[in-house]
Parts: structure tokens; C-alpha cells; sequence
């Protein structure tokens, strides 16, 4: 048997190596330098990430001692690691339904996504043992909305995506 | 570009090199002495500490009862951290040496958790520190004990190890009054909340507590139906506790008993947080999804949404190359058309990706090791370098 702090630490360092070749990617990209490859591994391994990404969190709220989130670097590692997913999520299919993407909002959104993995990685570390680099950013701070308010949003995600899935269907081949 | 990159590399790894111990700490846990050297990377490295360790405990201990061990650090050289490690240990092996190995359970640590390895950040003023641990004894033998220390030095991490100590652990009489081996003190309490506690012991007839701060002289606790309140704590810190027991058997005295008081500790409403995160996911990959393309395609895969004029613009082909306008041109009647493929399957109209031009091949082929993919997307470049530089 492998306890859950031991698979955390397997699955983070899959989905840590991962985001960072993503991220080193979408930078060169956002610097038009590097080979051409560069689009794919970036998004392949941005994919690879986000399979490993929900067996961390899990992995990683199942090897808290005590059951509870009691520290505010775990709370900001959840919103952190979540909304990464998001912009992994949105990425991946606007490279996926739209193809390749010139400019530099595209990799700077990539740049996001696996720049907050790689947040919430240093916030683990801090949590762990004490230590960070990131010292200047306000992470004891937990931004937690009302209920109210998450639902909202969250709402408003569904709204948003749904949209995004119908406006796609609906500029399909078949119909242009 | 090169050069830069590898120098970024190099500068990495020579600030990796700089500190190769852990500064903020390993955490406490069940750990053997071998996390004495892996804790500070290379157990190589380690010089050995000036401080004096010692560990204090009865000689004679009542097997299945609670006893309570102290390790006593003497004049530490701390690093500026300010952290100290200390193991308590049954044998200086590095492996199979945590007091579970022998059957010792630790009910309380001097951190109020169950760990036999706590760390502590050490006040500039102290010289000495006492670390408690409280354990219910294994069954009867002989047994020995050591502790362990490490902490950082002025260079390099320091370790240090105490003498070990016998202890025997002998069968109690049958009428000997003492704590039930159910019973199991609390470690800690949030500040200012008192602290009630209910003995539950065997043979016993009567008895009387005692509490004192650290340091401080010994207070009498009143009694009633077997309970007694430990008072408040204000400042976060630890009071200690004993019972005076009587009854048929000889009369016994528990050990120091350390109640810690922790300021309470950080919650949140857990529902609203799990939601948040939702809502973040939900509205960020939303919010990218629906966002229509900065840019035009580059070719590899054509957008779906897309226009029909931003696709002829798209191509390269030049204008002058399209057939002529359909009002110059003349229509051609069904019987001109070609005839229809009869396996052909109805289709409805696709986008089909435009290919780029293909660069004329020069007489000594394409290089070698490019495809014809490669050629077509780039070989107008490779071209075109070469008729700045020359052939090489």
C-alpha cells in the first residue's frame, strides 16, 4: 500500500514536470523562438498535466493531517490549482476547435495556467517545509466569496461554456 | 540565445548548490535517525554538534502505564533559523529505532502531537531545552533509550547524539493504585478555555492533583467526582499536571503530565471553498472558451470559425492565379461536366485545409532528412538563405 501523502507526491511531480515543459513552451512560443514542435508539446503536455492534476488535489487533501483544510496556503492551493484547470481546460480547446493560435494571448493564457500550477506547487513546499521563494506574495490571505456569490460565477462558467459548445457546433463544417 | 540559455542553467544549479539542508524544517513525524542525514541532503555533510543532550527518565518503569521521558539540549549552536530537531530513539542503528519498534507508545510529544521526532524554534536566550515526551510502557523488560538532535550550524548541518539510558520495565502489583490503561491525558487545548479532566483509574481510593506552569511551584487542584478544571491558559504556552494516588496497594505519584494551549487553529467553511474553486474553473475556462481567435490560422489546422473570405485571404495563392470571373468565363452545360463518380458517397461541403505552395526542388534534391511536408512549409526559406549565402 502507498499512503496518500506518498501518491501525492508521484502525482505532483507528474503534473509539476508537466505544466513546466508546457510552460517553457508557451514561452518560447509568446518569443516566436524554438522549433516548430513547440505548439504541440506545449499543448500535449498542458493535456498531460491536466490528467494528472485532479489525482494531486485528491491525493493531496486525502494526506492532510487531520481531515480539515487548516492552514490558508491549502485553501489558496485549492482556488489556485482550480482555476489552472479552468485556463488548461480553455486552452486546450480553443487549440483543439480553433487551431493553431498566432499572437501572444494564447501562449501568455497558457503562460497563466501553468505559471498558477507551478504557484500552488511553492505554496505546497511552504506548506511542507516551511520554505519558499515566493516570500513577497500575500498567500496567508484567502479571498473566499459568498456562497451566493460562488454560485453566480459558477453559473455564469455554465452560461459561458455552453455558449462557447453551441457557437462551436454551430460554426461547424456541415453548415459553412 | 544559446550561451544565455545554458548560462541561466549553470546559475541554477550553482543556487541549488548553496543550500542543501532544509531551513524551515522537516515537520514532526514518526521518524527514524536516518532522516538525521537525508533531512539535510547528504549525512555526509554533517558535523557533529556542541550541544550536550541528555535524556532523563525513571530507571523503573510500570509496564502498560504512562511515564513521561525528557531530553535535555544544552547549548545549542543554532543556525539563524533558530530550529532544532530531536528524535527520541531506541538504538543509534538509523533504522527500526523509533520507540514503537519496541512496543513504547507515545501518547503525547513535547509539540502535543504523537511523534517521537518534533522540531522547535528555540528562543536566542535560551541555553537549555527540555523536550517531554509522554509514553505508555511496553511490557516487562529491559529496554534503552537515546535521543538524537540536528539543526543547522554556521556552516554546515550539526548532529548530535546522547548517551543511551537503560530502563526496566517490570509488571505493577495487582493492587497498585494508577491511571486506568484506558485513559489517556489531552496534549492540548485552544487558549483561553478551561480544561476539564475526568481520572479514570484502577485501585485507587482517592487522590489529588497538582498543576504548575513551567517553571513554576506546584498548585493543588480541587476534586470533585473524580473531575478536576485545569484553569485558562492566556498566552499560548504549556502548564503540566500530576495525580497523587492512594489506595490498598503503595502509594503513587503520575509523572508530569504537559497540557499545551495553542492559539485556534485556521478554519474555513470548506463547502463555500470547494465551491469557489468550482465557480473558478468553471468561469475561466469559460471565459477562454468562447473567446474568438486573436489571430488568422497558421496553417496547420483550419478553423472551424472562420469565414469564407478570411480563407480566401488566407491562402497564398494570388488573386491573378483564381479562374477568371464566372461572367467571363462561359458556363459549361451538364453534358460538358465530367461525369459523377458513381462510389463517390455524398457529402455535404467541407473547409479543406489549403496546402501551402510547393518551392521549386533545386537540382541537388531537398537536404537531407527532410520529408516533402517539410520542404513545402519551409523549403522557400531554405531557398531563399541560400541564394543570400551561397551554396555551401
Amino acid at each position: 500500500m502507498i499512503s496518500a501523502s506518498t501518491l501525492h507526491v508521484i502525482t505532483t511531480e507528474l503534473t509539476i514536470g508537466m505544466f513546466s515543459l508546457a510552460g517553457f513552451c508557451f514561452l518560447m512560443m509568446f518569443i516566436e523562438k524554438g522549433p516548430v514542435v513547440k505548439d504541440s508539446v506545449a499543448h500535449w503536455a498542458l493535456a498531460g498535466g491536466l490528467l494528472f492534476t485532479p489525482l494531486a488535489i485528491i491525493t493531496g487533501l486525502n494526506s492532510i493531517q487531520g481531515d480539515e483544510i487548516s492552514s490558508p496556503l491549502l485553501a489558496n492551493k485549492m482556488l489556485t490549482s482550480m482555476s489552472a484547470i479552468g485556463l488548461s481546460i480553455g486552452v486546450l480547446w480553443k487549440r483543439i476547435k480553433m487551431g493553431r493560435q498566432e499572437g501572444y494571448l494564447h501562449p501568455s493564457l497558457g503562460m497563466v495556467a501553468t505559471g498558477m500550477i507551478l504557484l500552488t506547487a511553492g505554496m505546497g513546499g511552504e506548506y511542507a517545509r516551511g520554505e519558499t521563494l515566493i516570500f513577497f506574495l500575500p498567500k496567508t490571505m484567502v479571498f473566499l466569496f459568498p456562497m451566493w456569490a460562488s454560485i453566480i460565477i459558477m453559473i455564469l462558467g455554465i452560461a459561458l461554456i455552453a455558449k462557447a459548445i453551441m457557437t462551436a457546433k454551430s460554426e461547424s463544417p456541415a453548415i459553412v | 540565445m544559446r550561451h544565455r540559455f545554458v548560462l541561466a542553467l549553470i546559475l541554477l544549479i550553482c543556487t541549488a548548490s548553496l543550500s542543501t539542508a532544509n531551513p524551515g524544517g522537516e515537520g514532526d513525524s514518526i521518524q527514524s535517525q536516518q532522516c538525521g542525514g537525508s533531512c539535510h541532503g547528504d549525512a555526509g555533510q554533517n558535523v557533529t554538534s556542541a550541544a550536550v543532550v541528555s535524556v532523563v527518565a525513571q530507571q523503573q518503569v510500570w509496564a502498560g502505564l504512562l511515564t513521561t521521558v525528557d531530553v535535555v539540549v544544552e547549548n545549542p549552536q543554532l543556525s539563524n533559523q533558530r530550529m532544532l530537531g530531536v528524535f527520541l530513539l531506541i538504538n543509534d542503528r538509523g533504522a527500526k529505532d523509533t520507540p514503537a519498534h519496541e512496543g513504547w507508545e507515545i501518547v503525547a510529544d513535547p509539540n502535543g502531537g504523537a511523534n517521537n521526532y518534533v522540531e522547535k524554534s528555540v528562543a536566542r536566550s535560551a541555553a537549555n531545552i527540555t523536550f517531554t515526551w509522554t509514553l505508555r510502557a511496553p511490557v516487562a523488560g529491559n529496554y534503552e533509550l537515546l535521543a538524537s538532535i540536528h539543526h543547522g550550524g554556521t556552516s554546515q548541518p550539526e548532529h548530535g547524539n546522547s548517551p543511551t539510558i537503560s530502563l526496566s520495565v517490570v509488571e505493577p502489583p495487582e493492587n497498585l493504585p494508577r491511571l486506568s490503561s484506558d485513559f489517556t491525558p489531552p496534549s492540548t487545548r485552544s487558549l483561553g478555555e478551561e480544561t476539564t479532566i475526568e481520572l479514570v483509574t484502577d485501585d485507587v481510593d482517592s487522590f489529588f492533583i497538582e498543576w504548575r506552569t513551567e517553571g513554576g511551584a506546584p498548585q493543588s487542584l480541587n476534586v470533585s467526582e473524580g473531575e478536576f478544571t485545569l484553569p485558562a491558559a492566556v498566552n499560548a504556552g504549556k502548564i503540566e499536571w500530576r495525580a497523587h494516588l492512594n489506595g490498598e496497594g503503595p502509594t503513587q505519584t503520575t509523572p508530569w503530565f504537559a497540557l499545551i494551549s495553542q492559539e485556534p487553529a485556521w478554519q474555513v467553511e470548506e463547502p463555500a471553498l470547494f465551491l469557489q474553486g468550482m465557480a473558478m474553473m468553471l468561469l475561466f475556462a469559460g471565459l477562454i472558451m468562447l473567446q474568438r481567435p486573436s489571430g488568422g490560422s497558421g496553417g496547420e489546422k483550419i478553423p472551424i470559425a472562420v469565414d469564407a473570405t478570411a480563407l480566401v485571404e488566407a491562402t497564398h495563392f494570388a488573386t491573378s492565379q483564381l479562374p477568371p470571373p464566372l461572367a467571363q468565363a462561359p458556363i459549361p452545360t451538364t453534358s460538358q461536366l465530367p461525369p459523377p463518380l458513381a462510389s463517390a458517397p455524398a457529402t455535404l461541403p467541407q473547409l479543406i485545409p489549403t496546402p501551402a505552395p510547393m518551392p521549386t526542388i533545386p537540382l541537388e534534391g531537398i537536404p537531407t532528412g527532410w520529408s516533402m511536408e517539410q520542404w513545402r512549409h519551409y523549403g522557400q526559406g531554405y531557398l531563399d538563405k541560400n541564394k543570400e549565402g551561397g551554396l555551401q
